[in-house]
């Protein structure tokens, strides 16, 4: 069996990569979820501006989660060169 | 186990707060009631064979596999259907979750229409799984009232025998089984053997259990 440092570094990014592309899935699937139930609350005349401004925050801070996340993403591709 | 007709609720489990929380209104805002949790453990701590509704279960967590959780549900008599979130599609774990019982298998982000219909699905499954574990338990408490002897006078009528014969082979008069027979009709509640018959047939329970 040979121990070749090459290859398992870079299974292991190409391991952490996949990590964080999941972890993106995580604040896609609640700004989907927030947005889906805002429609519905404003469908069902919901007219509490603070209620919906609350689910707007939501949103937004998911987003700069999501923004964060992209940016890991980037520095951490398998061949971006990062230092 | 769950009375028939205990309140349906949507428990969620999943260790990301935000997909909680967002769920929590999604479901809310569609209306459905729901209960979160970020540990699989402390919704096992609660007495999840008393549960209805149905169970929206991360397969990822940090503390216990989804699968694991699945496999401790089953063995504690929970039939809570489970409907399994998961990140990327991950096939071989998705297989083993279907083959050990899982109600569906979504992958995140999912469209809100399935997750939605998935969920009324689950609830249709679970009122249709506690409506007959409560048959079955009314007709084991029925069982439970005959004697040893109407019990296995029960056994040769759902086979079909006639009084005559069950009285043949028992070695007692056809007059004896007649009675027997009347008792038992009466204890099971049943207003034919055809009847009777369906209601051992369909229920997984054996006539000669005690």
């Amino acid at each position: 069996m040979s121990f070749d440092p090459v290859q398992d570094s870079q299974q292991e990014t190409a391991a952490d990569f996949d990590q964080r592309l999941h972890q993106l899935n995580q604040p896609l699937t609640a700004i989907g979820n927030y947005a889906e139930a805002g429609c519905r609350f404003i469908d069902q005349g919901l007219e509490d501006p603070a209620r919906l401004r609350q689910i707007f925050e939501k949103i937004v801070q998911q987003s700069e989660r999501a923004r964060t996340l992209a940016h890991e993403i980037r520095q951490s591709a398998p061949g971006a060169g990062n230092a | 186990m769950s009375p028939a007709n205990a309140e349906q609720i949507v428990y969620v489990i999943d260790d990301d707060e935000a997909v909680r929380d967002s769920l929590q209104l999604l479901l809310t805002s569609s209306g459905f009631k729901t209960r979160l949790y970020a540990d699989p453990l402390h919704f096992l701590a609660e007495r999840p064979q008393n549960r209805a509704g149905c169970l929206i279960l991360d397969i990822e967590l940090p503390a216990i596999s989804g699968l694991h959780l699945q496999e401790e549900l089953i063995a504690v008599g929970s039939t809570l259907p489970i409907i399994f979130i998961t990140g990327h599609g991950d096939v071989p774990t998705a297989v083993q979750a279907m083959k050990a019982g899982a109600f569906e298998f979504i992958e995140k982000p999912f469209s809100h229409a399935h997750l939605l219909e998935q969920i009324r699905r689950a609830f249709a499954l679970d009122v249709q799984k506690r409506q007959q574990m409560a048959r079955e338990q009314m007709l084991r408490e029925r069982l439970a009232t005959l004697t040893p002897r109407e019990r296995e006078v029960l056994e040769h009528m759902v086979e079909g025998k006639a009084s005559k014969v069950i009285a043949a082979e028992l070695g007692l008069s056809q007059r004896t089984i007649e009675i027997y027979r009347a008792n038992i009709m009466q204890k099971m509640q049943s207003k034919s053997v055809a009847q009777l018959v369906r209601m051992l047939s369909g229920s997984g329970v054996e006539a000669d259990q005690s």
